[in-house]
């Protein structure tokens, strides 16, 4: 033991343990015989030793035995662990998430696939509206009927124009003929004048001209449609009750008939539904990716 | 059976020998818990908390005295006990010596003297031990545990350094440091030394 490094207190401690060396000791004695004080703490600390070890132990309030069922406690039920824990849904997440970004980006390569013709127009048609006029005249109009065709033409006023025909058209209770012919000149709208007049010579003239959705297009003469191709075309198919004058008179009631001829790419791109399988697969894709994210961030 | 037949049976989760060995420690831990904590009831849950826990901790004994390792359990659940116990104020080593209602040490009083010494003897011997129980209480925990386990329990300086995992220096230094105050707060109260220490 380090004497030297000792403070008073520990060398008493020490010294009444009686853990000192004989050399230690003695070096000990020789200060205390020189210094009452030193002797009266080495004294009382051998007093308080002694009395500590006489402290009487007190009684055992009780046994402090352990119940027999002690170690036999069940277990606390675990949390039923789920068949499909987090990491799942986040992966089948990600796997959605993947294949969404997947065919969005095939949509997206598609050169024709947002077009503006392949958009709402080129859906499907719905059913014809009849008009409801009374079933006679509605059955001689059709009999008579007139294939009123109205081209849009590519020009430059056309072009930008091409749904104001069809919007006139559909507005307007009635279209007078010869209008529409002078319209037609600069390639706006043509009507097809012989079959005009020969619901004219039918001598029906009915009230009211069925336009309806009809799927084929009618060609229109090239002399009349010189610039079909360059320009985009709209398609009307629903269904109007449109009196058609010409000359003065109510021409005609025509079949039901587009009112804009398509041209061949527009064909093609009405031909293409809004809901393609690739579209509606990117739709069940983001929507799996959602729910399954959702999940299995509430199961975290 | 022995105790190293009890321990086995009790790490492979026989409570009933466990018990026993609870029987043959209990009053020693009772003990330890009554000196470090000063009350019946706070030493009685701290030594129910120690048995439990041996019991659910007795895999985990490796050896060893298991007297010092029960005696670590205890003192551990004493010094929780200690920390959250806010009963307890602050006192100073110097009024120890006017005792009040509630006096923990109260069974002191009921010290049966040696035969050697006459009834006032042996009441200057009451109130002598009564004091330093008391003032025993005020020292910081880890001096107070020290002073417990050796100069009451009169363990030696390495089961008290295996009990409480400290070094044998930190436990002479602490005993050391624990003896000192309570000597000095003695010799502060001459009048209940013996008449060699009245000057």
């Amino acid at each position: 033991m380090n004497v030297d490094r000792m403070t008073e207190d520990e060398l008493i401690s020490a010294y009444v343990d009686g853990t000192l060396s004989g050399q230690e000791r003695a070096a000990f004695e020789a200060r205390a015989q020189a210094n009452a004080a030193l002797r009266r703490r080495v004294a009382a600390t051998r007093l308080l030793t002694a009395e500590a070890r006489q402290l009487p132990n007190a009684a055992v309030p009780r046994n402090f035995i352990l119940p027999r069922d002690f170690g036999q406690k069940q277990p606390a039920p675990q949390p039923k662990r789920s068949l499909f824990p987090a990491w799942v849904f986040r992966i089948g997440s990600a796997a959605a998430a993947l294949l969404f970004v997947s065919a969005l980006a095939v949509e997206v390569a598609r050169p024709a696939a947002f077009s503006p013709s392949a958009l709402p127009y080129g859906a499907p048609a719905p059913a014809p509206v009849e008009a409801p006029a009374p079933a006679a005249p509605l059955a001689d109009a059709a009999r008579n009927a007139v294939e009123a065709t109205v081209t849009l033409g590519a020009s430059a006023e056309g072009a930008t124009t091409n749904v104001q025909p069809m919007i006139a058209t559909l507005a307007l209770p009635t279209i007078d003929m010869a209008q529409a012919q002078t319209k037609a000149e600069p390639g706006a709208a043509v009507l097809s004048a012989a079959e005009a007049s020969g619901a004219a010579e039918s001598g029906s003239a009915p009230e009211t001209l069925l336009l309806t959705a009809t799927p084929a297009p009618v060609p229109a003469p090239a002399a009349t449609l010189p610039e079909i191709a360059a320009g985009p075309e709209v398609s009307q198919r629903s269904a109007f009750t449109v009196p058609v004058v010409v000359d003065g008179q109510v021409a005609a009631t025509p079949e039901p008939t587009p009112v804009t001829a398509p041209s061949p790419q527009a064909q093609e791109a009405q031909a293409e539904p809004l809901i393609t399988p690739l579209r509606a697969l990117a739709v069940v894709a983001l929507i799996t990716a959602l729910v399954l994210g959702a999940l299995g961030w509430l199961r975290k | 059976m022995d105790e190293a037949t009890l321990i086995g049976l009790a790490q492979r989760g026989d409570v009933s020998a466990f018990n026993e060995l609870v029987l043959t420690h209990q009053a020693q831990v009772y003990n330890v818990a009554y000196r470090i904590m000063g009350d019946p009831a706070t030493a009685a849950d701290a030594t129910q908390e120690a048995f439990v826990s041996a019991y659910t901790h007795i895999k985990d004994y490796r050896g060893g005295s298991f007297k010092s390792w029960l005696l670590r359990t205890v003192t551990n659940a004493c010094y929780d006990a200690l920390r959250y116990d806010k009963r307890r104020p602050a006192a100073s080593l110097e009024g120890l010596t006017e005792g009040n209602g509630d006096d923990p040490e109260g069974d002191f009083n009921d010290f049966i003297p040696s035969r050697d010494e006459g009834p006032a003897d042996a009441a200057e011997r009451s109130d002598l031990r009564g004091f330093i129980a008391r003032a025993a209480l005020q020292l910081p925990p880890d001096q107070r545990i020290t002073f417990v386990l050796s100069d009451v329990q009169g363990m030696n300086y390495e089961e008290i350094a295996d009990a409480m995992r400290v070094s044998l220096g930190t436990v002479k230094s602490r005993l050391s440091r624990a003896r000192a105050k309570l000597r000095d707060a003695l010799l502060a109260h001459e009048e209940l030394l013996p008449d060699e220490f009245r000057q």
